[in-house]
């Protein structure tokens, strides 16, 4: 198995400390294991010493081409949006692969490509302005796309809702899937046109950052052992959240091959089944000043990304006196769960998490320092305690979905 | 500033080792070694080594000179590293066979 895709540096600012040197390419490459795939990138002078030295540690064999420049993704929290460098890069040589089975990701640089394929297998990775499947460069005798739903939607040419998305893009391939956050994927093929809904492995922590290429090299590599669509999908969900809960790049061969994540990963669960209908996630927060509203907004953004409806005080009842505690509240009630943003301790934030245990409803906090003496009463009736907000978020729309919580306070 | 004779690299971390100093990074201990990686526990310190070859690798070496296994390195942490600064790795957190270490410069 071949994989074309970037080598690229990945900064985060929050939480610190988590820079990297990888990219979609090596992550995904170096996912299957040493030796397993043979990974055809683009590196440039300065950043090809840490990316030779990552391959060497994780034993990926590459055939590279020279870029004339670095590129680079920066990420104000792993949920976010990159900021991107260097997107202007090009190489002239063409990133050249022929086999059974070749993975393509979209990438930064600009150049030609020579790949031929039994079955191809692309993934887009364009954060924005994906306007078409680019297909230049590469042929195949089997096609599956595997897309986010944002990208599906672009790919799909209007705003359409997961499933149809991925039935309409039947049209251009054999096999879509659709990646649904934290509502797990939905397959289709042309034999198989409905959309199947796969699940997700929730897992007590989450780093999402990658998460998608390690599911497609998951599912590459299952396509690759002869898996049909749907166990390929369902290996590739394993895989990813075993990268979600571990951030360890090899994911076990056992898991690669289908199997379960019991015992391997502590406090994983088994395969979560969405509701057909979105999961309701109340917002508990305040938002009284600019980097309240900032993060309120932000977690908004996120929750509807990861497949939630959201009830937001501050947008859907809006800032006010006494009058907004009934729509308030009667949103509360018809939520799912509840994400509390702890920090500050606002006591209407406090006063709905006590509203929320009182009508059965699971809750998720994030606050900065979980060890905080105010979060007693929040654990000991069943919430878990977050710092790391990406965690924070999906836990809370995993809740929303049935996964019983783990009552405790936790850091990534 | 010191250290001026590592590689031109634009970006905060290339002058030397007061940059060095303040460089902190988690990481994943990739490639644990068995016997060695397994019995490491939270609050464990490991020595940083810069392994020269083809390729130069960072390895994680426990108190009884054993590799525990390998963390991915930056550009800026391998220059750090070849310019003789010292690093140390703190075991974070050990989940199953993950093992979170944050490498940093000794207090």
């Amino acid at each position: 198995m071949i994989v074309v895709g970037g080598t690229y540096a990945e900064s985060v600012t929050v939480p610190e400390h988590h820079d990297d040197a990888s990219g979609s390419g090596m992550r995904a490459a170096a996912a299957l294991g040493p030796g397993a795939a043979t990974l055809v990138t683009a590196v440039d002078g300065q950043t090809a010493d840490a990316a030779a030295s990552a391959a060497a540690v994780l034993s990926v064999e590459r055939s590279t081409v020279e870029r004339d420049q670095p590129v680079g993704f920066r990420y104000f929290t792993p949920v976010g949006d990159p900021s991107i460098d260097g997107p202007g890069a090009s190489h002239d040589a063409p990133l050249a692969a022929d086999d059974d089975t070749v993975l393509v990701f979209g990438m930064i640089e600009h150049g030609p490509r020579q790949v031929r394929a039994r079955t191809l297998v692309v993934d887009p990775q364009r954060p924005r302005d994906l306007v078409g499947l680019d297909l230049a460069g590469l042929s195949w005798n089997r096609l599956a796309v595997v897309a986010n739903a944002r990208e599906a939607a672009a790919l799909a040419g209007a705003p359409l809702p997961a499933a149809q998305a991925a039935a309409r893009l039947l049209a251009q391939a054999d096999i879509v899937v659709v990646k649904d956050s934290a509502r797990g994927c939905l397959v289709a093929t042309r034999t198989s046109p409905d959309p199947v809904r796969v699940g997700p492995y929730p897992t007590p922590t989450v780093w999402p950052l990658g998460s998608g290429d390690v599911f497609a090299a998951g599912f590459a590599h299952a396509l690759d052992a002869g898996a049909d669509p749907f166990e390929a999908a369902r290996a590739a969900s394993a895989a990813a959240a075993w990268w979600c809960g571990t951030r360890r790049t090899v994911v076990p061969g056992s898991v690669l091959a289908g199997g379960s994540l019991n015992g391997l990963l502590p406090g994983v669960g088994p395969e979560l089944v969405p509701p057909d209908e979105a999961p309701a996630v109340y917002l508990a927060a305040p938002f009284f000043t600019l980097a309240e509203r900032w993060l309120v907004e932000t977690c908004r953004s996120v929750l509807v990304g990861l497949g939630a409806r959201v009830f937001s005080p501050l947008h859907d009842v809006g800032p006010g006196g006494d009058e907004v505690a009934a729509p308030d509240l009667a949103g509360l009630d018809a939520s799912d769960s509840v994400l509390a943003l702890l920090d500050g301790w606002d006591p209407g934030t406090v006063y709905e998490t006590g509203w929320a245990h009182r009508s059965g409803l699971p809750v998720v906090g994030h606050i900065n320092s979980p060890g905080h003496d105010g979060t007693k009463m929040l654990v000991g009736t069943g919430a878990e305690i977050h710092s790391d907000l990406s965690s924070a978020l999906y836990r809370a729309v995993w809740a929303a979905q049935g996964l019983p919580l783990s009552p405790g306070r936790v850091d990534l | 500033m010191s250290g001026s004779s590592g590689p031109d690299r634009p970006g905060p971390g290339a002058g030397g080792h007061d940059d060095c100093s303040r460089l902190r990074l988690t990481r994943q201990i990739e490639a644990p070694v068995p016997g060695v990686a397994d019995a490491l526990t939270p609050g464990d310190v490991l020595a940083v080594d810069l392994r020269a070859g083809t390729v130069d690798i960072v390895v994680l070496v426990d108190a009884s000179g054993r590799d525990a296994g390998s963390v991915i390195a930056t550009g800026r942490l391998l220059d750090c590293l070849r310019q003789g600064a010292p690093f140390e790795a703190a075991v974070l957190t050990v989940r199953g066979g993950a093992i979170q270490v944050e490498v940093r410069a000794p207090a």
